[in-house]
């Protein structure tokens, strides 16, 4: 495709570029989720400093308005500089922020958008429950409202980095008598809220950044409420839509990356019959193939971001971006498996030990977690292609 | 090739009952799970239940202490092994070592090492090939050389590899890893359980199997690829069926997630897999010896597929709670892909493929 970058492009590329290759943290990001909350805040306020926090937040709230393809002009340069990524920011700077920007009050904003760029609060998310997975609307966490207050009880569950954050973007069933997506309501949670019990779940990496989040009669301002009462759905709904739009464009830029690493690797990787895994017509193959998809995945998102910078409205295209990166993540790691054979087995249950087969083991996640690859399927028949739904 | 796939005797149904009755009780997958925090150990307490049931002397002749069973007895317990995720070297200990010793061995090294195998005392490994290094070379003054990672060698007491004798011709041999000389390193690894370690000999007692041939090797990966198959099987066909009990009871908008097509569909296919793997392991049971390595390339072929896809669509299929560690459905995939490692992966079996279909085009 012939992509030409306007002069305020390129300007912006070199300024970013020069910018990261002179703050991008030399140590790496610690483990456990403590000392990585502290690593991903310090890297927060740095990027603030720098006036470079708020990529596609609008300048009126702190941001830098940036267009879409700036936005992956940026990421691609911290890929290039093996810059930290959101981390446990993530929610606070790609879901709460924008949501409090698009449907919160003026206090709402005042009181947390601007502690959000400067990395002094995090985020944790609270929409998954035990029962509502990829059914979200079938949520039973419930709130009632008692004066100027709403009484939390239930379970959340799958919440990364609940015991690091400060605040929790939460939804809960507020109408009892309601079903499915009339009924709920979107709150801002204090994490340090009485009632509020952290119980960390291991993964099968051995890690604990996830956890279940119990409410005991947790009491929750009135005044926390985003958009109305019983009105939650349509929150929650811009706040996914926003997270389908570029958050899922740093994944497709990491895994190109990855790519050129494992092609690489197949360059100096000796094969048990000694020659280079490169040298194998199957890998070579199977290495050019995934290739392709990079290039084209890469394109695909370029036009799309260019398409939201045109009309305004990220449209589904990221379900796409989402479902590809995360597929073609496995076929990578099963590429490099074959390419390393017994030596890729070597793992201490740290990333450190292997990233390959941390990756192997992620990449699970990633088909499940943020939306699963079912339901980005169904986000692009119902929605692009206008099938009927199933359910 | 036979026309008819014959089901398993009413013998081989018997034991394979009872191995599924008796493995159930046991709660090998938390044992499992130990096993990953520790090197280089194996289920103990397993081992002891396989002797006690008589599983290590399956298809060792009886005049060796064995049952006098064959493969397909073996291929049977195998599976049951791989569908409880029993941590046990059996695979790399009766159809590597032992068969070795039958196939190639001398009188007296049957004598001495065979009962010790079938009772379970002795625990084999098999390295397949020396890898690209200096491999192991044997000569008057013993087996010396560096060996890549060997599934078991953590844990086994002996180790049959081949070896570059003083001639420059390749020969088998066995050497007793509790003896001097003998250096093991065993590493973490994504299956703990498998006890992979890397192997340094520097003058070790080692002996020659010495009815072992050019093809030997060959003939003896085959016999570990329909065992290991059969473990692969089982395994996938636990993850097959426990993803299909999970998603009849696990609903979503309304419905048991079992009623979508983008679940179902999977699942089907993953019966296809595990189905098209278990034919090719009874045709390699009933070929004749002679013309068993093309089936027996084709079912760890497909075993491995079978293998790898259930257990990476259990995980995905059990949605969050597929990802935690106290599912098992990663215990599963940790051991699908160490076993496609094992005894040769995927790319040897395809170029064996290749090879035996070009010597047929020869002749």
């Amino acid at each position: 495709m012939n992509l030409d970058y306007s002069p305020a492009d390129t300007a912006f590329r070199h300024r970013a570029r020069e910018w990261l290759s002179a703050n991008v943290p030399s140590a790496a990001r610690p483990s456990g989720s403590g000392r990585a909350a502290e690593f991903d805040r310090q890297w927060q306020r740095c990027l603030f400093g720098g006036g470079w926090a708020g990529l596609n937040w609008p300048k009126a709230y702190g941001g830098l308005g940036l267009s879409g393809l700036q936005t992956l002009i940026w990421f691609e340069e911290c890929e290039r500089a093996d810059a930290p990524g959101y981390g446990l920011t993530t929610i606070a700077m790609t879901h709460a922020g924008p949501t409090l920007i698009a449907r919160g009050t003026d206090e709402q904003k005042a009181a947390h958008l601007a502690a959000i760029l400067k990395g002094e609060t995090l985020w944790c998310q609270g929409f998954s429950e035990p029962n509502a997975g990829s059914d979200l609307a079938a949520l039973q966490t419930r709130g009632e409202v008692d004066g100027d207050v709403i009484v939390v009880n239930g379970q959340k569950t799958w919440t990364s980095g609940a015991s690091t954050a400060d605040f929790q973007e939460l939804l809960i069933r507020t109408d009892p008598g309601s079903k499915r997506h009339a009924g709920l309501t979107w709150l801002i949670c204090d994490m340090r809220s009485p009632g509020i019990e952290i119980r960390p779940i291991k993964t099968m990496m051995g890690e604990s950044e996830i956890n279940a989040t119990f409410y005991d009669d947790v009491r929750i301002p009135l005044s926390n409420v985003v958009g109305a009462v019983n009105d939650g759905w349509s929150v929650a709904m811009s706040t996914l839509a926003f997270e389908r739009g570029t958050t899922f464009l740093r994944d497709q830029i990491g895994l190109s990356a990855k790519i050129e690493r494992a092609i690489a690797l197949a360059q100096r990787t000796r094969l048990p019959d000694g020659r280079l895994a490169i040298e194998d017509a199957t890998i070579a193959g199977r290495l050019a193939q995934l290739k392709a998809e990079g290039l084209g995945h890469r394109a695909m998102a370029v036009s799309n971001v260019s398409n939201v910078d045109r009309t305004g409205t990220p449209g589904p295209e990221g379900s796409m971006v989402k479902l590809l990166t995360s597929t073609t993540n496995k076929a990578l790691n099963e590429t490099v498996a074959d390419i390393l054979g017994l030596d890729f087995l070597v793992y201490d249950e740290t990333r450190a030990s292997n990233p390959w087969v941390y990756d192997y083991m992620w990449g699970w996640v990633l088909t499940i977690a943020g939306g699963t690859s079912e339901i980005q399927r169904e986000i692009i028949a119902d929605r692009v292609l206008a099938l009927p739904r199933a359910r | 090739m036979t026309a008819v796939r014959p089901g398993p005797s009413d013998e081989q149904a018997m034991i394979r009952d009872q191995a599924r009755r008796a493995l159930a009780q046991q709660p090998l997958a938390e044992r499992h799970r130990r096993l990953l925090e520790t090197r280089g150990d194996f289920d103990r307490e397993l081992w002891r239940m396989c002797a006690d049931l008589g599983w290590t002397a399956i298809a060792i002749p009886e005049r060796f202490g064995g049952l006098g069973m064959g493969r397909a007895e073996l291929a049977v317990i195998a599976e049951e092994l791989g569908r409880a995720l029993g941590s046990v070297p059996l695979v790399p200990s009766l159809a590597g070592a032992a068969a070795a010793l039958l196939d190639f061995g001398s009188d007296a090294q049957r004598e001495r090492w065979l009962p010790q195998l079938a009772s379970g005392a002795v625990v084999g490994a098999l390295c397949p090939d020396a890898g690209s290094g200096p491999g192991l070379r044997i000569g008057t003054g013993g087996a010396s050389g560096a060996l890549p990672l060997v599934c078991a060698a953590a844990f086994a007491d002996l180790l049959v590899a081949p070896a570059i004798d003083a001639d420059g011709t390749v020969a088998l041999v066995l050497v007793d890893l509790s003896g001097a000389g003998v250096e093991r390193t065993p590493v973490d690894s994504i299956d703990n359980s498998r006890g992979y370690a890397q192997v340094r000999l520097d003058g070790a007692s080692a002996e020659r199997l010495p009815g072992a041939d050019d093809g030997a090797m060959r003939r003896l990966l085959a016999r570990v690829a329909l065992a290991a198959a059969s473990e692969q099987i089982g395994g996938a066909d636990a993850c097959l069926y426990g993803t299909r009990d999970f998603v009849l009871q696990r609903l979503a908008f309304g419905q048991p997630i079992g009623g979508f097509q983008g679940v179902k569909h999977r699942l089907a296919d993953i019966y296809a897999l595990v189905e098209v793997a278990r034919g090719n392991v009874a045709a390699a049971l009933a070929a004749p010896d002679a013309d068993i390595e093309l089936p027996a390339a084709a079912a760890r072929l497909s075993a491995s597929r079978a293998y790898e896809v259930a257990a990476q669509e259990a995980i995905h299929l059990h949605g969050g709670i597929g990802i935690t560690w106290e599912a098992d459905w990663h215990l599963h995939h940790r051991r699908a892909r160490a076993m496609a490692c094992d005894w040769q992966g995927s790319a040897y079996w395809r170029d064996r493929i290749v090879d035996i279909l070009c010597e047929a085009e020869v002749r």
